[in-house]
């Protein structure tokens, strides 16, 4: 409840056992370490219950016999038990909490490797803060419900079970007493959890609400101070703060009665247990002795602690099958492409990239590509223009795979590439992005990609292929030079040439450039053209360009418009069209002012 | 110095916003002091009903006794749920009072300001530091801490009144708990610090590898990213597990340490028994005495704890309320009659920070 971020809904985390189940093979390994544990647990539990023996017997024998070296012995039984307790306690939560880990990394891992191979169209609708809390979160209330909360209700049980089975055995009367305080106990637990639960809910929407209020007025600031809306936009925060202590107070409200009267009980307990057992020895010492009295008193001292702690616990788990639920969905979606090694073999009649007939949309039936169908023979470069929000990144995602179109083919040398392997397919492809998506670490490792298979010989010889070697050389450390995030040390330019040079280390056969000199200014991006040739010269290749000077000599250029192919040709039997494509040209050209 | 300079500066922070919540501040300061009374007094009673157990006296004598058990403790009950719920009331006024007043400055200011600091940071602050680390520490922290300090104090006093060398002796390990807790308090810092960083690259990975998975996707190099993953998730494991074992074993000592105090009065205690100069009544009181005394213990730890947490979160919400913007209004201004709409730039030079 103290997490106010967390805007789940409560009510779907029902305690399903078999959204559990799935984990449970994770646990194989360590079964050795557990049963440990159970040991452990079990132990520990059972010595706790000694302190009140120990002290009956020093009440009952050692004072009544004044036996002061009788009284050491108990006490220093008493501190034996001590240590133990301890040591075992401590042993068994250290031994818990490496499995947990251990398991919750296998658990983590897994769950980011799926993560990686998922289409894009998943990455689309799922932020990265989101699937952070999905690696992190979601485990970590697994652990948590594993290493704390698992082991404290099972030794509370223990315990409890213990502790019962003592008291019995010592004095059967007031033992009764005890058990018949258990159902109201029980009725006041599920009385406030009915009230309080609904409460939190609610508090968790209000607590949403106040973020989602931050982050629209704050992010809008500009906007508010603009039409000097401040005070009014204070008003409704007031109000929307306001509204969460009027509906979170009375939760609090509730919990606070819910452990006074816990606690009042057990106060009752001890009234009960001292006005009959104190009748009892009175009547007849030797049926029930004082030293048993104040055990008891003791026993009730520890039989209501784990109730407030138990109490506490439903949070947890519900918190645990919450997250346990939405491993398991991630788990379970399936992923495309990966893991069919075999290759429908086909007869590999016509080289190159086809569309035919391609349709695409990102959502039911609003078309983003209509109708496209194109062909690149081998060793041929294909140039896309059009407006923004055309279709043109669109359709070379289609080529990757990162979507699949909803009618028509793509084929790659005659093969539908819908049967081919991911792995198979992108090895022949590379993509160069407009935004440059560098990482931290070494300018090695991002050119090659972390793989460490590639030699940096390799990688030198890429960037002598674009000419930025002496990017690398005017470095303090070459290669091994350390880039910040996002590459912050670098200048746009440089980042560019960086990009360029990890698609020379990957040396594919078919290049994709999408706008990938766009953030550029045009004075850097003609000291780029070199670098552009060199890498397009004699491999097939489809770039996006805004600038038409880049696609000039491009084999096929098609102008896209809306999600459609309006023209289809080289240069220069464009230009006699006179359509979009040379209004285009007389605009970049400084030949026509405006056009509409 | 340095502490106490910052802690005087802490104070001052948090007292502008107790101050129109005074009158209530004052009924929890005096609530707690009966609280406090009423539960030292409880135990005082088992040494009537337990010596009235021992030595056979009337039913009636035992029947009294018990019913001053009870009616005190429903006493307490009604005191202490009032106060409990009293400071709970608090707890979420001084969060509503602290993020409304932070953002309504925040509404004011101007752009160089939030250059300076990221939206997610500014709602982190206004939400999760405002929250549960700040006002909880403000009332509950502080008023429970006074609370339990009461206690501890009128139970020493209680605890003297029935016998002063035992009690000195149950509170022998005290001091010793307080050194191995500072000492051990250190290390668990340390260690939660190095978990953090851990914490923080394993969550670098995540965000890198997913805000270029486009990238990562169209080279083939999921796997490499997997690795890289599992790299930093093993490294998190190991640090982990380091901070939790420093924090089991405070933990666990914490649990066990007091114990040793009923130890050393079931001895002590048991041998003045046995000499005839301490009644089982009062032993058993005693025993009892020392049990109670390890929540009050435990809150004023968590004081402690709390307020490292609080100071921190105060210093980032002081951060903000101290930026001063470059761009002031004039305190006063004569409205001119009628805007025109026309606009000069005078030789206006800028330049950003
Ligand atoms: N991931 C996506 N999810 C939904 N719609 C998208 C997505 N990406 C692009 N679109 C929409 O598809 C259309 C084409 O986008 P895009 O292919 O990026 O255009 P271009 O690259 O030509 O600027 C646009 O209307 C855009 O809003
Ligand atoms: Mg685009």
């Amino acid at each position: 409840m103290k997490r106010y971020a967390d805007t789940e809904d409560y009510r779907k985390n029902r305690l399903e056992w078999a959204v559990l189940k799935k984990f449970f093979p994770r646990f194989r390994p360590y079964m050795w370490s557990i049963l440990l544990c159970l040991c452990l647990l079990t132990c520990s539990a059972l010595l706790s219950l000694a302190g009140p023996l120990l002290v009956r017997h020093a009440i009952d024998v050692n004072f009544k016999e004044h036996d002061t070296s009788g009284l050491f012995r108990t006490s220093a039984l008493y501190l034996l038990v001590l240590i133990l307790t301890f040591g075992f306690s401590y042993f068994q939560r250290i031994n818990m909490e490496i499995v947990g880990q251990k398991i919750i990394r296998g658990i983590r891992t897994d769950i980011f490797t799926h993560l990686t191979r998922m289409c894009q169209s998943f990455f689309d609708t799922h932020p990265v803060g989101q699937l952070l809390s999905r690696i992190e979160s979601d485990t970590e209330a697994l652990r948590s419900m594993f290493t704390n909360t698992v082991v404290m209700v099972l030794s509370d049980i223990l315990m409890m079970v213990g502790m019962f089975i003592v008291m019995f055995s010592i004095s059967f009367r007031l033992t009764l007493i005890l058990f018949f305080m258990a159902p109201l106990v029980i009725c006041v637990i599920l009385y406030f959890n009915g009230k309080i639960v609904p409460i939190f809910i609610e508090v968790r929407r209000k607590t949403a609400e106040i973020y989602a209020f931050l982050e629209e007025y704050l992010r809008g600031v500009l906007i508010v101070q603009a039409f000097g809306q401040e005070e009014n936009v204070t008003n409704r925060m007031n109000y929307v703060n306001k509204n969460r202590v009027v509906i979170e107070y009375p939760g609090h409200r509730l919990g606070n009665y819910f452990g006074h009267i816990i606690f009042f009980i057990s106060t009752l307990t001890t009234v009960l247990i001292l006005g009959f057992g104190g009748t009892w020895v009175m009547k007849d010492p030797r049926s029930l002795t004082i030293g048993t009295l104040v055990a008891f008193l003791g026993y009730i001292f520890r039989f209501f602690g784990p109730i407030f702690h138990l109490s506490d616990q439903l949070n947890v788990i519900q918190k645990a099958f919450g997250g346990a639920r939405r491993i398991n969905e991630i788990m379970e979606t399936p992923l495309r492409g990966y893991g069919e090694t075999q290759m429908l073999s086909t007869v590999q009649e016509k080289k190159g990239i086809e569309f035919k007939n391609v349709w695409f949309a990102y959502k039911d039936e609003e078309w983003v590509l209509k109708d496209i169908s194109f062909f690149l023979p081998p060793g041929k470069r294909l140039a896309i223009v059009g407006p923004t929000g055309a279709g043109k990144t669109t359709l070379t995602s289609l080529l990757f795979r990162f979507y699949e179109s909803q009618k028509g083919q793509i084929l790659l040398d005659g093969v539908d590439i819908s049967t081919l392997p991911l792995e198979i397919l992108r090895k022949r492809l590379g993509l160069v992005l407009q935004d440059i998506i560098l990482f931290p670490g070494t300018i090695l490792d991002n050119l090659r990609m972390e793989e460490k298979s590639i030699s940096s010989e390799r990688v030198l010889k890429a960037l002598d292929v674009i000419n930025a070697r002496d990017l690398v050389d005017k470095m303090p450390e070459g290669l091994n030079s350390k880039l910040s995030e996002h590459g912050d040390n670098l200048s746009m330019g440089e980042k560019q040439l960086l990009s360029f040079a990890r698609a020379m280390v990957f040396d594919p056969e078919i290049l994709v450039l999408d706008e990938a000199t766009s953030s550029i200014d045009p004075l850097t991006e003609r000291k780029l053209q070199n670098a552009i040739s060199a890498i397009l010269t004699g491999r097939t290749s489809i770039v996006i360009a805004h600038r038409l000077q880049t696609i000039i000599e491009s084999d096929i250029i098609l102008v896209l418009e809306d999600g459609i192919v309006k023209e289809q040709g080289t240069h220069n039997e464009l230009l006699t069209v006179k359509g979009i494509y040379w209004n285009l040209y007389q605009i970049q050209a400084g030949v026509k002012e405006c056009s509409s | 110095m340095l502490i106490i300079s910052e802690f005087r500066k802490d104070i001052t922070w948090i007292y502008q916003f107790y101050l129109p919540l005074k009158r209530r501040l004052i009924i929890i300061v005096l609530l707690s002091i009966v609280v406090a009374l009423l539960s030292s007094v409880i135990p005082y009673t088992f040494i009537r009903i337990i010596d009235g157990i021992e030595s056979s006296l009337s039913m009636r004598y035992i029947g009294v006794s018990i019913l001053i058990l009870l009616g005190l403790s429903l006493l307490n009950f009604i005191f202490s749920v009032r106060n409990t719920n009293y400071r709970a009331l608090t707890n979420l006024e001084l969060e509503w009072y602290f993020r409304q007043n932070i953002f309504a400055r925040l509404i004011k200011l101007d752009q160089t300001f939030y250059d300076k600091f990221r939206l997610g940071d500014l709602v982190t602050r206004l939400t999760d530091d405002v929250g549960y680390k700040l006002s909880w520490f403000a009332c509950s922290g502080v008023f429970r801490a006074w609370e339990s300090l009461l206690k501890i104090l009128f139970s020493l006093v209680a605890m003297c009144y029935i016998n002063p060398y035992l009690s000195l002796i149950a509170i022998i390990p005290l001091p010793i708990q307080i050194v191995i807790f500072s000492k051990s308090r250190n290390i668990l810092d340390k260690r939660f610090k190095h978990l953090q960083q851990v914490i923080s690259r394993v969550n670098e990975t995540i965000e890198n590898c997913f805000s270029g998975i486009r990238i990562i996707q169209a080279y083939c190099m999921e796997h490499r990213q997997a690795e890289k993953f599992a790299s930093v998730a093993s490294e998190r494991v190991d640090a982990e597990i380091s901070a939790e074992k420093a924090h089991i074993f405070i933990h666990s000592l914490y649990h066990y340490f007091w114990q040793i105090s009923q130890i050393l009065v079931l001895l002590t205690g048991g041998w003045l028994v046995i000499n005839g100069k301490l009644t089982i009544g009062e032993f058993v009181a005693f025993d009892y005495y020392i049990g109670y005394l390890v929540w009050p213990m435990f809150d004023i730890s968590g004081l402690l704890v709390g307020y490292r947490r609080a100071s921190v979160s105060i210093k980032r919400l002081r951060e903000l309320d101290e930026f001063t913007s470059l761009i002031q209004s004039p305190e006063k201004s004569e409205k001119p009659e009628k805007v025109t709409g026309h606009l000069v730039f005078r030789d206006v030079t800028f330049r950003r920070e």
